[in-house]
């Protein structure tokens, strides 16, 4: 097993504020990894560092073997990762099925961007559209503008664009932020159904709700204060007494029911 | 369901528009003559310079408050080249025009937009300043005498375009592929990554889209097409003056945009036909063409936000209410699908790539 992200020493300071201090990780592939946290444990931090949206002040960043660290997010999309976002990120003038589109386009099956192919030209681009629409359940909807789309619905366009891309390293920020019940439940369903479909696929998510981690986890990270501090399987960082001891310190948020 | 029409709704043109369009070139110079077909020269002019300026402004949602400079460097070089070779075709003309203000729009675009939004905006109306001062201080630019009877339009061997007629077909063949040019662009993989960048950057770069490379080249091609637009300006009226760097003009683009509808491929056209009209048919008279355009402005945005090319798809769907498919929550009512208001233009687009 090789490692897909290495991130090595890694700090981030915003204005004299230490978002994220030393930290050092690395993803094998195929590992699903959450990191966890209290709020301002710095874990947005991390996942914009190895996501490209931030650069860190310190460490370096490694993806697929290369240092990646002053690499923009559109080059590390191009070299295989993809992301969601935590408030869905969708292209509000095009339906469900071009916004799928937009994704497959860039992504190994794609095809060059020209300013004069027609875009609705790229058969096999569109096949694979309709591919994943049906795996994700998006058919119905295909044709629908993403602006009318309701919440749960837009976070299913969102992985489902992320699946498009046909990624080696998906990020997932807080998949089931925001959603009702139900909805998270059905996102839970579905990120477990591609987990087996794709079993090469490298995932490393944040989350606050333990029955997504516990659902898609095979490795927890526990981050606090920017650090850091426990690293296991879920269960033995459900189990670890520092763990307790971090969530209960704090406002013990209620969704971690340990 | 293998077949997504989707995307050509967006341009609502086929093939058959070409036969349509030639028809209509060649029907105006029947049905009107004299300072109509005058008018109408014109306005094929505005229309490609809106059709261009939208494709900064609409599709890829950059506010451009310079767009003139463009338009100015066309008709100042179409001005100059013809001044010292005048038996240079126009064509070529026209194509030094759209080379040096593609390229002066991509330079520009490259460091202007290490910024974005109002202070990107600034900076193109202070490039469209600074080079109206030039045409002062530059002595070949000849300050506010400007270059003074450039009729006729050399078409290679002794055949000079002099008249009306022969203006507008001239004129109108550029137009025409111009636009055409356009329109092949709007449906291309890059049309559709404009969009996406518009839309979206932050989406956009997560998918991989080059973000600022998109933005700079639609500069560049709305930069270029202004220039043509520019340079057949300047054989409508025979002069290349400051004047033609006005700042205002800059302005009347936009409104043209906004008027026809800036998510509505052929909306600018429709836009800048009412435009250049209502000054014609108002200047004389007791209105004042700049509180009409005004009003009508005000009126589209509040009712209309799609624009006047907007107007089809909303009488339809009063007509006929679409009816959400199974889960998806309805639109808002009266809120078009398809396209945005004014105020859902994301004119501020965020410079991914630089933002770190």
């Amino acid at each position: 097993m090789s490692d897909l992200v290495v991130v090595d020493a890694v700090s981030k300071e915003y204005a004299g504020v230490n978002a994220v201090t030393d930290v050092s990780l690395t993803v094998a592939k195929g590992e699903r990894l959450a990191v966890i946290g209290p709020n301002g444990a710095g874990k947005s931090t991390l996942f914009g560092m190895i996501a490209g949206e931030h650069r860190p002040t310190k460490g370096r960043v490694w993806f697929a073997g290369s240092d990646v660290t002053a690499w923009t997010p559109s080059k590390r999309a191009s070299a295989g990762l993809s992301r969601t976002f935590q408030v869905a990120r969708l292209f509000t003038s095009m339906t469900v099925r071009e916004n799928v589109y937009m994704a497959a386009l860039n992504g190994p099956g794609g095809a060059r961007i020209r300013p004069w192919d027609n875009w609705l030209r790229h058969k096999g681009v569109w096949q694979l559209v309709d591919e994943v629409l049906e795996s994700t359940s998006l058919s119905p909807l295909a044709d629908a503008s993403a602006a009318s789309l309701a919440q749960g619905a837009r976070k299913t366009l969102e992985m489902a664009m992320a699946v498009a891309q046909q990624p080696v390293l998906l990020l997932l920020d807080e998949p089931t932020a925001g959603m009702s019940h139900e909805d998270a439940l059905g996102a839970v369903q579905q990120l477990k159904k591609l987990v087996q479909e794709q079993s090469d696929l490298t995932i490393v998510l944040t989350a606050h709700d333990m029955e997504v981690v516990f659902a898609l986890a095979d490795r927890v990270v526990l981050m606090a204060g920017g650090r850091t501090v426990v690293d296991g399987t879920p269960a033995e960082v459900a189990a670890d007494p520092r763990t307790r001891e971090i969530y209960l310190g704090t406002s013990a948020p209620k969704e971690v029911s340990l | 369901m293998t077949t997504p029409v989707a995307g050509a709704r967006a341009t609502l043109t086929s093939w058959h528009l070409i036969p349509l369009f030639v028809v209509v070139a060649l029907v105006i110079p029947q049905v009107t003559g004299g300072s109509y077909l005058f008018t109408w020269t014109a306005v094929a002019i505005w229309v490609l310079f809106a059709m261009g300026t939208n494709v900064v402004f609409g599709w890829t949602g950059l506010l451009s408050f310079g767009q003139v400079a463009f338009f100015g460097i066309g008709g100042y070089t179409v001005a100059v080249l013809h001044d010292r070779l005048p038996d240079l075709p126009g064509p070529v003309l026209l194509l030094a025009a759209l080379l040096l203000a593609s390229t002066v729009a991509a330079v520009f675009a490259v460091g202007a937009l290490r910024t974005s939004g109002p202070e990107f905006a600034v900076l193109t109306l202070v490039l469209a300043q600074v080079l109206w001062l030039l045409t002062y201080r530059v002595r070949a630019l000849r300050g506010d005498e400007g270059f003074t009877g450039l009729s006729g339009v050399p078409f290679g061997g002794d055949r000079v375009l002099r008249t009306d007629q022969e203006l507008w077909y001239y004129t109108i063949a550029v137009v025409g592929i111009g636009c055409f040019a356009l329109w092949r662009l709007h449906r291309s993989t890059l049309g559709a990554s404009m969009r996406a960048v518009r839309d979206d950057p932050w989406r956009a770069a997560a998918l991989g889209y080059k973000v600022r490379r998109t933005q700079i080249v639609a500069f560049s091609v709305g930069g270029g097409l202004s220039a043509v637009a520019g340079g057949l300006m300047v054989h409508h009226q025979g002069v290349a003056s400051p004047d033609l760097l006005g700042f205002a003009i800059s302005g009347e683009v936009l409104v043209a945009c906004l008027i026809g509808g800036l998510r509505i491929f052929w909306g600018p056209a429709m836009g800048a036909i009412v435009l250049v009209w209502s000054h014609d048919l108002f200047s004389g008279t007791e209105i004042d063409t700049g509180l009409f355009v005004g009003v009508l402005l005000l009126l589209i945005v509040l009712v209309l936000p799609t624009g006047l090319g907007g107007l089809p798809a909303a009488v339809r769907r009063r007509r006929r209410p679409a009816r959400p498919p199974k889960g998806l929550s309805a639109p808002p009512p009266g809120v078009p699908d398809d396209a945005g208001s004014l105020a859902r233009t994301p004119v501020n687009a965020l410079d991914v790539e630089d933002r770190r």
